[in-house]
């Protein structure tokens, strides 16, 4: 029992940094990132191959977060300059396509059979092994995460980033360059996405590009939704919420017959949350800050 | 050369479902002015609906089950509109996207509880294909090609000389008249999911029939139809039916040069290239300041 | 200081500026009128980088400024209001404020590590700034308050006073008295003359004749695109090809 809390807590810690990211990226900055997942699978898959092929643990942390980071900078030149629903579109398109080439470029993926074995993070001689480690290591990551994320917030950069948010050409009218601005929001999330990624990836030990499709998107995004008016811990609770609740059904002494629709009438569940959540967010008069378009 | 011609015309094939496809969802952005993510799920629903009638019990022909299917999906589209779309009328577009992002999740999963993952056909013999020198064709893509046609036929009929046809081209072609018409823009809008829902139901079972059914089904059909819409130029009706063929014949003409596996991808790649150069039709219009 | 030299810009069919010449030589305030739709505000977009013209150059202190992107022109000193004015809704006025400024430490992510007092000077610094514009707009108890919650008019005055925290050489003024009460436009006037006695330079662009007459030197008038007429205002207004541009024959 404490192992199945144990690991709903492992699971929430690492969707946490996925969804602060995209918290950053949709509520501070109004960039709506429908292909937030691509980042998550680039740090998973980068972190797996290069540890999988003898990489140290905390050298491969560094250099998948790099590398998912250096991505999000060169796609940002083309997409970044689209906004609102075209840009949320083309990173959606960005990301099916990451997933083909994961499916696809099996001389490195190994394609649809994934990559298994995985090593356990370890570092300066020591190996988290039990879920206790994870839980904690994790945590602690999360919570510099936080503390990271919620400093700049926080600053004037934070404030810029709302600035764009509430309306972009006032920020451009004052001088903002907002190109750069917002690709630094959009590598900021990236690199918490692919941080959840790569832990992801040394804590379930195997990964397969089924991992990382639209339906993460969108649990992500659920995550955002549900959490949004509280800020970047508004999405952290969120996440315990309703990872808690997905993983949660999967321990429910459920009949066998019954188990094969538990997972489609939950994610039902999901999809009807997320449209009530909006439809209370339009009554609040929220996600106005979006509509670029004047007249 | 024999494979140029038989991807061609089974580039021309898809691209006829594709067009259907794409002149409903073009319908829908041009008169409510956001991206349907579930117009991939009428397509999908469509078809198990057509599925449904055609097994056993019910057992009906294809064509009874087709239309029984289009007028289901009609009330779908319909109930759809009214209990989530309707409330949020003068949301942003980004929430609608994200709405029918949901509906999209929950008709996809709904599909899944019923039926399960498995990818099925439906019940029709499986026909020997006629030959043409080396190029084949089945009698069920004959069919396909016939009653895209007829229905393509029937929609520039519908728009061009009805009075509500009149009416749904006025408002997709000029947002402003939108305003213009006031207490009818309601009655339009109903005709629009009408229209749209049909165009989705028909393609859906036109695809099934072509390829085979499954839950996921609609997501990339979806994205098919996107890029022909942005192809045709938004809310542009018959660009986008051209656009549909494009993106037919250039899924299966690319994988002549691309490895099979990114057939899906083709689409995706049309998209992002799109946006990117098409700044004044897309962009411009999108983001003008005042 | 601002020259517009055969600027054209069109959207499809139309011609919003067609061989537009216009020339603020040392004018302290220049009005630019003309009837709805001649082009005044996609001058300003064009003087701003919002709009890259078809041809023709912009040219500010004697450099071409037409293909430089907005932030650049911003920052060599052109300050700009918008017609409808623009203000960061969930934003504080405070808040507002402090968003215009041209270097700002704080806004990349590593010296809000390590240069953390840097930043928080410039903040200071700039936040005493801020507050003695709010007050000089009569809206310093409102600081902390969201933007969003100001009526039209004070929008104007935080969107003025945002322009102004950036010391702008020349200021773009895009209808400043347009639909606000006779105190208001007051306020804006006194703000306006004494911005221009510390040497500010101002374009204008407003339908209030009145207003024109009170705070501009020299006056452009714009039909269709073009340039029809120029001169002192009062003499302006009584020019029978500027009748006839607004009134027709
Ligand atoms: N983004 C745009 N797309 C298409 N046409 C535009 C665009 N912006 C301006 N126009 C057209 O260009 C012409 C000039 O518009 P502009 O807004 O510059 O006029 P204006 O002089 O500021 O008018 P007003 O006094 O009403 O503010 C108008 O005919 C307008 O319709
Ligand atoms: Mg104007």
């Amino acid at each position: 029992m404490i192992n199945y809390v144990l690991h709903i807590v492992i699971i929430s810690e690492i969707f946490a940094l996925f969804a602060v990211g995209l918290q950053l990226q949709i509520g501070d900055t109004g960039l709506y990132n429908f292909g937030h997942v691509a980042f998550f699978g680039l740090g998973a898959y980068a972190s797996a191959l290069l540890t999988v092929h003898g990489v140290p643990f905390l050298v491969s942390l560094v250099l998948s977060l790099g590398i998912a980071g250096g991505i999000a900078w060169l796609v940002g030149f083309p997409i970044l300059r689209l906004r609102g629903d075209y840009f949320g579109l083309a990173m959606l398109g960005f990301a099916e396509i990451m997933r083909k080439a994961f499916l696809n470029e099996a001389w490195l993926t190994r394609g649809p059979m994934g990559i298994p074995g995985i090593p356990r993070p370890s570092f300066f001689g020591f190996t988290v092994k039990g879920l206790p480690g994870f839980a904690v290591l994790y945590g602690g990551l999360l919570l510099l995460a936080f503390l990271f994320v919620h400093h700049v917030v926080r600053s004037p950069l934070g404030r810029v980033f709302h600035a764009i948010r509430d309306d972009e050409y006032s920020a451009t009218a004052v001088g903002k360059d907002t190109f750069r601005l917002r690709r630094v929001s959009l590598v900021i999330g990236t690199l918490l996405a692919a941080l959840g990624g790569v832990l992801w990836a040394h804590y379930i030990t195997f990964i397969s590009p089924s991992d990382f499709t639209l339906n993460e998107t969108i649990l992500v995004l659920l995550i955002v939704v549900l959490g949004s008016g509280w800020g970047i811990p508004g999405s952290i609770l969120a996440t315990f919420l309703v990872i808690g609740f997905q993983e949660g059904l999967r321990f429910l002494p459920l009949p066998e017959s019954f188990g094969r629709i538990v997972a489609p009438v939950q994610q039902m569940a999901f999809g009807l949350v997320l449209i009530l959540l909006v439809m209370r967010q339009h009554l609040k008069g929220l996600g106005k800050g979006e509509q670029l378009a004047e007249d | 050369m024999t494979l140029i011609l038989q991807s061609l015309l089974d580039g021309l094939i898809a691209g006829s479902i594709y067009a259907l496809f794409a002149t409903g969802l073009t319908l829908i952005y041009g008169t409510l002015h956001f991206i349907n993510f579930a117009h991939g799920e009428l397509i999908m629903a469509g078809a198990y609906l057509a599925y449904l009638f055609m097994i056993p019990p019910l057992s009906f022909s294809p064509f009874l089950s087709a239309g029984l299917a289009v007028l289901g999906i009609i009330g779908l589209a319909l109930l759809m509109d009214k209990a989530v779309f309707r409330p949020l009328r003068n949301a942003s577009p980004l929430l609608l996207l994200i709405a029918s992002l949901g509906i999209s999740l929950f008709l996809q999963n709904l599909a899944q509880a019923v039926w399960g993952a498995e990818i099925r056909t439906f019940p029709f013999s499986l026909e020997r294909g006629l030959s043409f020198g080396p190029v084949v064709i089945t009698r069920v893509q004959i069919t396909i090609l016939f009653v895209a046609a007829a229905t393509i036929l029937f929609l520039y009929l519908l728009l061009k000389f009805t009075r509500a046809g009149k009416a749904i081209r006025g408002v997709s072609d000029n947002p402003r008249l939108a305003e213009t018409f006031g207490v009818e823009s309601e009655k339009i809008i109903r005709n629009v999911w009408i229209l749209a829902a049909a165009l989705a139901a028909v393609g859906g079972v036109l695809y099934a029939a072509d390829t085979n059914l499954e839950p996921h089904m609609g997501i990339i059909n979806l994205v098919r139809a996107f890029a022909a819409v942005l192809l045709g130029g938004t809310g542009n009706v018959w660009g986008a039916l051209i656009g549909g063929f494009v993106i037919g014949l250039s899924e299966n003409l690319g994988v002549l040069i691309l490895p099979l596996g990114y057939k899906d991808a083709i689409a995706f790649f049309i998209i992002i290239i799109l946006l990117l150069f098409r700044p004044e039709g897309i962009l411009g219009t999108r983001w003008g300041v005042r | 200081m601002l020259k517009i030299e055969k600027v054209s810009k069109h959207f499809g069919g139309v011609w919003a500026l067609r061989d537009c010449s216009l020339e603020t030589r040392d004018w302290p305030a220049v009005g630019l009128i003309g009837p709805n739709g001649s082009g005044k505000t996609t001058l300003f977009h064009v003087i701003t980088g919002f709009y890259t013209p078809d041809a023709g150059h912009v040219l500010f202190d004697g450099e071409a400024i037409q293909s430089l992107p907005t932030h650049k022109i911003v920052k060599k000193g052109i300050g700009r209001t918008f017609q409808i004015s623009r203000i960061f809704e969930t934003l504080s006025l405070m808040d507002n404020l402090l968003i215009a400024r041209k270097h700002v430490t704080g806004e990349a992510v590593l010296p809000l590590f390590t240069s953390w007092k840097k930043v928080k000077e410039e903040e200071d610094r700039a936040r005493e700034k801020a507050l003695s514009l709010l007050a000089l707009m009569g809206l310093e108890a409102k600081k902390d308050e969201p933007a969003g919650n100001l009526s039209y008019g004070q929008r104007k005055l935080v969107e003025l006073a945002r322009t102004l925290m950036l010391d702008p050489a020349l200021i773009l003024l895009d209808e400043p008295a347009a639909g606000i009460n006779p105190t208001l436009i007051q306020k804006i006037l006194t703000v306006i003359h004494a911005l221009k006695k510390e040497g500010k330079r101002f374009l204008i662009i407003e339908h209030n004749m009145d207003v024109i007459i009170r705070l501009c030197d020299w006056v452009f008038v714009l039909d269709a695109g073009s340039v029809i007429a120029e001169g002192p205002p009062d003499i302006i207004r009584n020019d029978p090809k500027v009748l006839e541009a607004y009134f027709g024959k």
